[in-house]
């Protein structure tokens, strides 16, 4: 199921400037391709994607029916890097009031524009359950007016519910591929920046798995070694170094696996065929200068091969910080 | 190459099957779509007609080896001459199994009278064909493939310049023109690489399918990196390039239609391939009237709607146009 890593726009192939009747016509357009029944996809999906793929699109179409939810996903594209904030301009005087008024409605609401979530996961629902209590007291007052970003509204409605719902099972399977740019006519983005910058950016509370320091000394001109585990050693012996005793594995892990292995970065380079820079790029954890997620979730597999690591647990230690680093840079 | 020596025999037949220019080479295309029964023979037929009647020299390709019945379609009778003859070596040019299509400017080659089968065409056989097939110096070599996903029928779409997929707005047709599509896209991946944990990744690749985990371009392409970094860039090349066209056959209604927009949007959210819906053929009585007349129905009908959409059709696959949806 691919449908989640795309942009809300995206994923119901419209414009950014799209008014709440086209996004509606869009949706529809997308139930009747994606939904029970579905003529179109007839034997490519199982009835499980196919309610995830229905919710998906419902909250697509929630947010970008709402003015205010909508603007501030908005900015959250554009602080992925995804859009410029000129491409993602609406107008703002069309008609969004039926389903803010929805949206308003409370509890109640919610509950008929989101029938099944028998697919999220029970802790997820749980969370969110907490959540929309702890803000529904200053949500109510904060909707009634228009400007304030009510990122409340955000955090506590259902767009978790998804995300969460696959970044916890299983990090390295669960984004895979994430970044890879999927060609996509409707949004001519950087072909730098994941789409999955784009799906973290919906989810407010950061993935459990981002570490907020990683995430911060990644941008442009990244430290040399990110102080991601300072009390660690700076060189494991040797016998420690297969498990790394459960830790999870950054770039300061990796060089000092090689350098236990008595491995230089040339001869590591020459063995996985890996570039030389991109090899020390992965031990400083020089995020920026990485290329696409599948290049470095390759480089990581094959790297780990040759340490005699573990190939996945590498790559689920690794991938969320640099995800979160390419987001926030 | 030369073939001159055949040309005359070519030309009292008003097949005008030249092949061996080097200078000028015609587009193919091939016509398929998995399912048997949903009009892949009417659709090359019909573009074959359509496109002799502008004055364009075409080559009609009967591809489906069990069941090759163009010439019905056409309205000619069964060829005395056949593809079988060209295999077996019996005679050396395939221009000596062209015969005329009933039209001027189309000719037919055709395996009816041969015990002939996807399945018993021999490798060395199919690539003498298909590089003799390659060298048709008309203005477009037009394949009907046969129904099934045998990896020969596969050979001979992905042969093609333009790849038409041709499905009916229902599930059964829907289903096996994704496993074609899938099929056919995979087979050309084998090319990538004959690197073997590759091949192997292909294997499961084949096998998936509602389970999502390789049902995807971009999952096959991560395993593939995982393998080779630069096997994943190249998988990923030649996703790029491989742009099937979808031809939407029988539609009789809007909502039909929209499935035809949903299949094309269904194969790049699921599946990662770019396919260009570019004909919807209506659903037309004067068709089944004509070919129970044995005569060809762009020539019986021409102001039928399925001729005019088939005209369209043209249109757009030389104009790159792709049909637009409005809500």
């Amino acid at each position: 199921m691919e449908l989640h890593k795309l942009d809300y726009y995206a994923a119901l192939e419209i414009e950014p400037d799209a008014d709440p009747e086209t996004v509606e016509a869009a949706y529809r357009f997308c139930l009747e391709t994606y939904g029970e029944d579905a003529v179109a996809t007839y034997g490519l999906m199982s009835e499980e994607e196919r309610r995830q793929a229905v919710a998906f699109f419902e909250e697509a179409r929630r947010v970008l029916c709402n003015r205010d939810l909508r603007r501030s996903y908005n900015r959250k594209l554009v602080a992925a890097g995804r859009y410029s904030a000129n491409e993602l301009q609406f107008d703002e005087s069309a008609a969004f009031t039926k389903v803010e008024e929805e949206v308003h409605g409370g509890e109640a609401a919610n509950v008929t524009i989101f029938p099944d979530r028998s697919h999220v996961p029970a802790q997820a629902r749980q969370a969110e359950a907490t959540q929309a209590q702890q803000a529904e007291p200053t949500h109510a007052p904060q909707a009634e007016r228009p400007e304030p970003v009510p990122d409340t509204c955000v955090t506590h409605k259902p767009i978790p519910a998804m995300e969460p719902a696959v970044i916890s099972s299983r990090p390295s399977a669960s984004l895979p591929f994430s970044a890879q740019p999927v060609p996509d006519a409707a949004t001519p983005r950087p072909a730098a920046v994941s789409p999955d910058a784009a799906k973290e950016g919906s989810v407010t509370p950061p993935a459990p798995t981002v570490r907020p320091a990683m995430a911060h000394g990644s941008s442009t001109t990244p430290p040399a070694q990110a102080p991601e585990f300072p009390e660690e050693p700076e060189r494991l012996a040797d016998d420690e170094i297969p498990e790394l005793d459960g830790r999870p594995i950054g770039g300061p892990e990796l060089r000092a696996v090689r350098e236990a292995r008595g491995l230089s970065v040339e001869e590591v380079g020459e063995r996985t065929k890996i570039s030389n820079n991109n090899i020390r790029f992965l031990e400083q954890s020089n995020y920026a200068f990485l290329p696409a997620p599948v290049y470095v979730r390759g480089f990581l597999r094959t790297y780990a091969k040759l340490l005699g690591i573990d190939g996945d647990k590498l790559v689920a230690d690794y991938m969320p910080a640099y995800e979160a680093a390419r987001i926030s840079g | 190459m030369a073939l001159t020596a055949v040309t005359s025999e070519g030309q009292r037949q008003s097949a005008f099957a030249e092949f061996g220019v080097r200078e000028r080479r015609a587009e193919i295309w091939a016509v398929g779509g998995g399912k048997g029964g949903i009009g892949k023979s009417l659709v090359s037929s019909g573009l074959a007609l359509t496109m002799s009647r502008q004055n364009k020299r075409v080559l009609l390709f009967d591809a489906d080896f069990g069941g090759a019945n163009l010439h019905t379609l056409l309205g000619v009778p069964n060829p005395d001459r056949s593809l079988g003859d060209f295999l077996a070596r019996r005679v050396p040019t395939l221009n000596q199994v062209a015969v005329s299509g009933g039209q001027p400017n189309l000719a037919l080659i055709s395996g009816s009278g041969d015990n002939l089968d996807a399945a018993n065409l021999k490798y060395q056989q199919k690539l003498r064909l298909m590089n003799r097939l390659r060298t048709f110096a008309g203005d477009a070599l037009i394949l009907d493939l046969g129904a099934g996903t045998h990896f020969n029928t596969l050979d001979f779409f992905n042969l093609a310049h333009v790849n038409l997929l041709v499905v009916l707005p229902e599930p059964t047709s829907v289903e096996n023109g994704y496993r074609f599509l899938r099929a056919a896209f995979l087979r050309r991946l084998r090319h990538v690489s004959d690197h073997q944990a590759f091949q192997r990744l292909l294997d499961s690749a084949q096998n998936v399918q509602t389970d999502g985990s390789l049902r995807h371009v971009h999952s096959i392409a991560e395993r593939a990196s995982d393998l080779d970094p630069r096997l994943g860039d190249a998988v990923m090349k030649v996703a790029d390039r491989y742009r099937p066209r979808l031809v939407l056959n029988q539609v009789r209604s809007d909502e039909d239609l929209r499935v035809g927009h949903g299949l094309r949007s269904a194969c790049k959210k699921m599946l990662g391939i770019n396919i260009e819906f570019q004909g919807a053929l209506p659903y037309d009585d004067t068709v089944w009237q004509a070919v129970r007349k044995r005569t060809p129905h762009v020539v019986a009908f021409p102001e039928s709607k399925a001729a005019e959409a088939l005209a369209k059709l043209v249109d757009n696959l030389y104009g790159q146009q792709q049909l637009s949806m409005t809500f």
